[in-house]
């Protein structure tokens, strides 16, 4: 993490994005505030078994775009984590 | 077998033989109709009864035969096989349509008994299964007349007694621990976790992407360490697995190159960003990794006192 923290705040203003997995929670946030520039994506897990949609633009100096796509057949439990306040998107 | 019983690693003692299975080939050329097949039944029948060898009745003689679908599974240059390994999937059929749950057996077949009844063949699913160790007769394969030994470990279970998520991923489905390399039962369950990964690897390293990704492997150790380019967009995968990045005691021999492998893989991205030129700009970065490196308290705070954790 040292490593990743670093070096976003070197390449600063451009965008980093952290992926990971492991918390089975779904949460975009920037928790690093002293490297504003880095994104945490953490991924869907089992059992809410969704998905993120990433769009990537060069040109935008945002570069990424992340929108969670809901898979149907899980929404049962996944409407509460979605609709959970205090997420940052 | 030493004085003491030996165990798998969880403790559970190795499984015993439960039967001798004598098996014949038979060449399929003869077996041109069901009745021909049911004739040659009566023959190996009548041959048997004469050597004091008992037979079961058929109970519905009048039944046509009944087709099985038997599909094996294996590496394109048939590495499990090579290993001792048999992979398979059957699935009944019935007027020509899949019938019932289709089945999985996963069996090691080795000449020595020890070392196929080490081989923990339990699968790592949360349904029901079936473990068999049976030692089997079958004729040569090098020459006419005779026959050999071998001895047969193997579960079966149907495909439904695997979860959902879980169908597609040979992790799940079969967990092979040999206990045979070492008496001490931490260093013989790395030692077969190593020898996994390394299976894994090479199939990593066997698959290719389109030239257009601009897609580099970190080498031949750690080929799922990977980046990528996309219109000056830097995409990097690390292998870092959860929760603990592997770091625990006796496991150093893996985390510890492998941790310098991520870490080189993220500074040559940040490296290749900060000196990248306008003319070829690397204008974000993505890393990819399983671990999740933020608690949900450290992540409501800055996190520029360090913690004692990896350097990834």
């Amino acid at each position: 993490m040292t490593a990743i923290e670093d070096g976003a705040r070197a390449v600063a203003p451009r965008p980093v994005v952290l992926v990971h997995g492991d918390t089975h929670a779904f949460t975009i946030d920037t928790p690093v505030k002293s490297a504003p520039t880095l994104t945490r994506v953490s991924t869907f897990g089992a059992p809410l078994v969704h998905w993120i949609r990433v769009a990537v633009d060069p040109h935008d100096p945002a570069v990424f775009a992340f929108s969670p796509q809901v898979v149907q057949k899980s929404t049962g439990i996944a409407r509460r984590t979605l609709s959970e306040p205090a997420r940052q998107y | 077998m030493g004085r003491k019983k030996r165990t798998y690693a969880d403790g559970q003692p190795f499984d015993d033989i439960h039967c001798l299975q004598a098996k014949l080939l038979l060449k399929p050329d003869r077996f041109s109709a069901a009745n021909r097949f049911a004739d040659f039944g009566k023959v190996v029948e009548r041959t048997a009864r004469s050597m004091k060898v008992g037979a079961i009745e058929d109970a519905e003689p009048g039944r046509g035969p009944r087709v099985r679908e038997v599909i094996f599974i294996d590496t394109p240059d048939f590495r499990l096989y090579h290993n001792g390994f048999i992979f398979r999937r059957r699935a009944r059929y019935v007027d020509g349509f899949p019938a019932g749950d289709p089945e999985i057996v996963f069996k090691f077949r080795y000449p020595d008994a020890r070392r196929a009844a080490a081989t923990d063949v339990r699968p790592n699913i949360s349904g029901k299964y079936r473990i068999k160790f049976k030692q089997q007769a079958l004729p040569s394969n090098d020459r006419l007349g005779g026959y050999r030994l071998l001895y047969s470990h193997n579960c079966q279970f149907g495909l439904s007694q695997v979860h959902d998520g879980d169908r597609t991923s040979m992790r799940t489905l079969v967990r092979i621990r040999d206990c045979e390399s070492s008496d001490d039962p931490l260093e013989a369950r790395i030692d077969a976790q190593l020898q996994a990964l390394s299976l894994l690897r090479r199939e990593f390293a066997a698959a290719t992407y389109a030239a257009s990704l601009d897609f580099h492997r970190h080498d031949a150790s750690y080929p799922e360490i990977v980046h990528w380019t996309v219109d000056g967009v830097r995409f990097v995968g690390l292998n870092v697995p959860g929760p603990d990045d592997n770091r625990r005691d006796g496991y150093e021999r893996e985390y510890v190159r492998r941790g310098r492998a991520n870490l080189a893989e993220v500074n040559a991205a940040f490296d290749d960003a900060a000196h990248s030129s306008a003319a070829r700009p690397i204008r974000g970065i993505m890393i990819i990794f399983r671990r999740g490196p933020f608690s949900a308290t450290q992540s409501k705070k800055d996190r520029s006192q360090r913690t004692r954790r990896s350097p990834i």
